[in-house]
């Protein structure tokens, strides 16, 4: 049971920085970061993750739950976004499509995932 | 599964570093869309000469606006005339090179040149300094902010004022 918080609570704290990133790429005309720095620092997130829980398999399932978590989160700030502002910059607007928001978060979580498997060779199993 | 602070600084650092981007990101949206929200663009005749083919028009367009926005351009308007209840046409008007004018500081203007002919003409003729000008449309106006440029259409409506006639 406790455990089974751990996971909850770890997920929900790996989602805030992916729900940032993935709202990054969706306001990415503004972006003072390069396209880029975002999926590198998606590895680092996927590093940090595991490197803070300090338990690899813990670690790699709160990247698959909080990937889940900030991705619902995404498609509903895109959409509540989409509604309000009407008519926005047509990039933006292409991001928040289900297509999009389904390939970005996907993109990113290989990326994250990746950032777990360099954990694990350079921390171990935790 | 036992937490250390010092294990959680990488973590605390790279979400951060996100999270100063994404301000950085929601600041930007919110000055273009304040820049766009208080661009007000204004149409006004400045002089017109009619010949045997038809009634070339000089437009200034110009806007102004309540915020600075670095690296603006206008690139086209969409202008649909009419002179009282006459149609004067719709007429695209494009700059030279795809560009009609910049933002200087908050505002632009750039005079444009829209020739009537045939019917359009003769309405325009029959109705001028007797009925008023008005136009609808819209400008489609250009920044770039993050390496990125942004298409923005503005609609316009409005009485098409004659200055200096």
């Amino acid at each position: 049971m406790r455990q089974k918080l751990g996971i909850l609570l770890w997920s929900l704290i790996f989602s805030f920085p992916f729900l940032f990133m993935e709202l990054s790429i969706l306001l990415n005309p503004f972006s003072f970061f390069p396209t880029w720095l975002l999926y590198v620092l998606s590895i680092a997130l996927g590093f940090a993750i595991v490197e803070a829980v300090g338990d690899f398999k813990i670690g790699i399932f709160a990247t698959v739950t909080g990937v889940i978590i900030a991705t619902v989160a995404y498609f509903w700030i895109g959409k509540i976004m989409l509604q309000v502002f009407g008519s926005m910059p047509g990039l933006m607007a292409t991001n928040v499509t289900s297509s999009s928001i389904v390939l970005t978060a996907s993109s990113l979580y290989v990326m994250s995932v990746l950032g777990n498997i360099i954990a694990l060779f350079v921390i171990g199993l935790g | 599964m036992n937490l250390s602070f010092k294990r959680t600084v990488f973590f605390l650092i790279v979400s951060s570093a996100l999270f100063v981007n994404l301000a950085i990101q929601v600041a930007r949206f919110n000055s273009l869309t304040t820049f766009l929200r208080n661009l007000k663009v204004d149409v006004s005749l400045v002089n017109f000469s009619a010949n045997a083919s038809g009634v070339d028009l000089e437009i200034n367009l110009s806007g102004t606006s309540k915020v600075i926005q670095k690296q603006a351009f206008v690139s086209s308007a969409q202008l649909f005339l009419k002179i009282g209840s006459k149609d004067l046409g719709y007429h695209r008007i494009v700059g030279v090179e795809g560009l009609l004018a910049q933002f200087k500081g908050k505002s632009f203007s750039s005079v444009v040149n829209v020739r009537l002919t045939g019917y359009e003409a003769n309405n325009f003729e029959s109705g001028i300094g007797r009925m008023p000008i008005t136009y609808d449309g819209y400008v489609v106006v250009h920044t770039f902010s993050g390496g990125h440029g942004l298409r923005s259409v503005m609609p316009i409506k409005g009485t098409m004022s004659e200055e200096g006639m």
